[in-house]
């Protein structure tokens, strides 16, 4: 599992850790049942506030993407398989929506973008 | 649990110079920054904690005893280290330790020398011809020796490089997790603090400005930078330490949602680090509202 | 506690064997005062100087502020001084002692150390040590530096002075024979001194903690 922190971006740290730990467990590198570094081991060897990463466990937990054992530490969630495709499916909307807002700063018309995504679908 | 070190109404004066009402309180598991401006009270703050000062007024407890009327106990729970060095530069780092060793009932030895080893703290020498850094390694290892369950630290990277302050942090985060345990750490390099302090309490001309954790702090803190064009007077009234140059103007805003409301799309507004936070509300003290 | 009696020791390790050169030294430049005037000046001498050496050697470290902050209480920290200097006291005695010895076997004229000699040279100390800790304690090395330096010279001249027999003329009658009874019986003199000079001690020693209770250290 890497995680890496930027200390330096807009995005506050914890969040960081939020994105990066959500994405691997939607890309399934983590599964559910899998063990989470403990928070204190976390902010160790971050070299971050033991609030920053207790808080970014809490905002997983709160999206039932962990789950918390007292005494045992952090798990990732076993996941309702229609559940994770939803998530996933958000995902992948947001990353277009991301990419159509870049088109439309260009000028670039629905057609060329469906062009460009055909190609794209097709190459990778 | 009761919080590891809790600071209520402490008071103190000296000639024109007085340190009021300091109130704080450091849950266990956590490392708190002590910041402020040199003479701002923070040395002062924890010769009152150690009871090297006669406090006027408050008091202090630590793991929940009161330093006055348990001195000896409390003293068995601290590990301190100072900006100067204390111990006798005519003897060696080992002739110091068993002096020092036996007043601690739960000193451990087998700790001493792991910190001895991890520092190669060369223990044969007469104190007096350690490095600044190695005189800081020691008193660390003595602090760390005893089964100290608060450690405090006045300045203990005053005048040490860059690589030995990481490697003094390294320490204390290791040493967080046993989640019983304290640090607070007085400094003015708050670079040290970034990374690894979770509550940061500020002390300005002998009083707490703020004692709070410092993610939300820097979440309700920004940064504001923008055009001469954009500092409107709702916004000039509402930043900290305004500073304007023939480009435009910065400043601190200790409410970012206000500050995003007022300004729009139009200024930037940043994370501050702390050492922005502090150098801001220094600069901006007495005619700004500051409430965190 | 003895850790830190053995700790000002331990720091004056380094000059420790002045206290020969000390016990010769004070015997020769207080050859005219007498037997008492050398052997009290040699042992009272040594006292003096590492006594005020330790204190010296707290002041320039600031270690004071470190045994503050060590689980020590400051009654222990002031009782543990005067052990501190009643161990110096002994030393003293014993060098003096050896280096009279030495310089009437020499053929010099010294007498061998008595009893009555002995006692006075103790209580010399310990009416040091009691005048001198209170003023320390209370304002510390450096402002006690005046002071200890009057001390000093008192300490020089103190074992003169009372070697010089104290008449009974115009004192109150009891106090007459009391101090008869004291001029005839050494054992009793001794007896007398000795317990002046404990008694002194004690006094000092709880002034001493007392000032010390409200030191503070910035």
């Amino acid at each position: 599992m890497d995680l890496i922190i930027v200390n330096s971006a807009a995005e506050p740290i914890y969040e960081q850790i939020v994105r990066q730990i959500k994405a691997m467990i939607l890309r399934v590198q983590l599964k559910g049942g899998d063990p989470l570094p403990s928070i204190r081991g976390l902010a160790k060897e971050l070299q971050i506030s033991v609030i920053t990463t207790k808080r970014a466990y809490d905002e997983l937990e709160k999206e039932g993407l962990i789950v918390s054992v007292g005494g045992k530490g952090s798990f990732v969630a076993e996941q309702n398989p229609e559940l994770l495709r939803e998530k996933k499916l958000k995902l992948i909307e947001d990353k277009l929506a991301e990419a159509v807002q870049d088109a439309k700063m260009l000028d670039l018309s629905l057609e060329e973008l469906q062009l460009m995504l055909k190609l794209l679908y097709e190459e990778v | 649990m009761e919080p590891i070190l809790e600071v209520k109404g402490l008071r103190k004066s000296f000639g024109d110079f007085t340190l009021k009402d300091i109130s704080f309180s450091l849950p266990r598991g956590f490392i708190m920054g002590l910041i402020g401006p040199n003479g701002s009270g923070k040395s002062t703050t924890i010769k009152l904690i150690m009871n090297l000062l006669k406090k006027e007024a408050g008091e202090v407890r630590v793991c929940g005893l009161d330093t006055d009327r348990h001195v000896l106990a409390v003293k068995q729970k601290i590990g301190f280290v100072y900006d100067e060095n204390h111990f006798y530069d005519e003897l060696t780092a080992l002739e110091m330790k068993r002096i020092v060793a036996p007043f601690y009932r739960e000193w451990d030895e087998e700790a001493f020398n792991y910190y001895v080893d991890r520092f190669q703290l060369p223990v044969r020498k007469k104190i007096k011809a350690l490095s600044k850094g190695n005189k800081m390694k020691f008193a660390l290892t003595v602090a760390l020796s005893h089964q100290a369950e608060l450690i405090i630290m006045d300045e203990p990277t005053a005048g040490l490089d860059p690589v030995m302050r990481s490697e003094l942090l390294e320490v204390l985060v290791e040493l967080l997790q046993d989640e019983r345990k304290g640090v607070l750490f007085s400094t003015h390099i708050t670079t040290d603090l970034d990374k690894v302090a979770d509550y940061i309490t500020m002390i300005n001309e002998g009083k707490v400005v703020f004692s709070v954790a410092k993610d939300t702090l820097q979440e309700t803190c920004g940064l504001v930078k923008g055009g001469k064009s954009q500092l409107t007077p709702e916004i000039r009234d509402r930043l900290i330490g305004l500073r304007e140059g023939s480009f435009g103007f910065e400043g601190l805003t200790t409410d970012r949602k206000q500050m995003e409301a007022l300004l729009g799309e139009r200024g930037v507004i940043e994370r501050p680090t702390v050492e922005e936070i502090m150098v801001y509300l220094v600069r901006g003290y007495g005619n700004a509202d500051i409430s965190l | 506690m003895l850790t830190l009696v053995f700790k000002d020791i331990l720091v004056q390790k380094n000059r420790l064997w002045l206290i020969v050169f000390y016990g010769v030294f004070m015997h020769i430049a207080l050859y005219s005062l007498g037997d008492i005037g050398a052997y009290g000046g040699a042992a009272v001498g040594i006292t003096y100087i590492f006594v005020l050496g330790a204190c010296a050697l707290d002041d320039k470290n600031r270690s004071e502020i470190l045994l503050n902050s060590l689980p020590i209480s400051r009654h222990s920290l002031v009782t543990a001084k005067y052990l501190t200097s009643l161990w110096f006291l002994a030393l003293g005695l014993v060098v003096s002692t050896l280096a009279g010895t030495v310089a009437h076997f020499a053929g010099l004229d010294r007498g061998l150390v008595n009893l009555g000699t002995l006692a006075v040279i103790v209580f010399t100390g310990l009416l040091f040590i009691s005048l001198y800790y209170p003023i320390y304690f209370l304002f510390g090395y450096l402002k006690a530096r005046y002071y200890n330096t009057l001390l000093f010279i008192a300490a020089l001249f103190v074992p003169a002075l009372s070697a010089t027999k104290v008449s009974g003329v115009g004192l109150p009658a009891w106090l007459g024979y009391f101090l008869e009874w004291f001029n005839r019986s050494q054992e009793a003199m001794a007896l007398g001194f000795l317990g002046a000079g404990l008694l002194f001690v004690i006094i000092s020693l709880l002034i001493s903690i007392k000032f010390y209770q409200e030191r503070e250290f910035a």
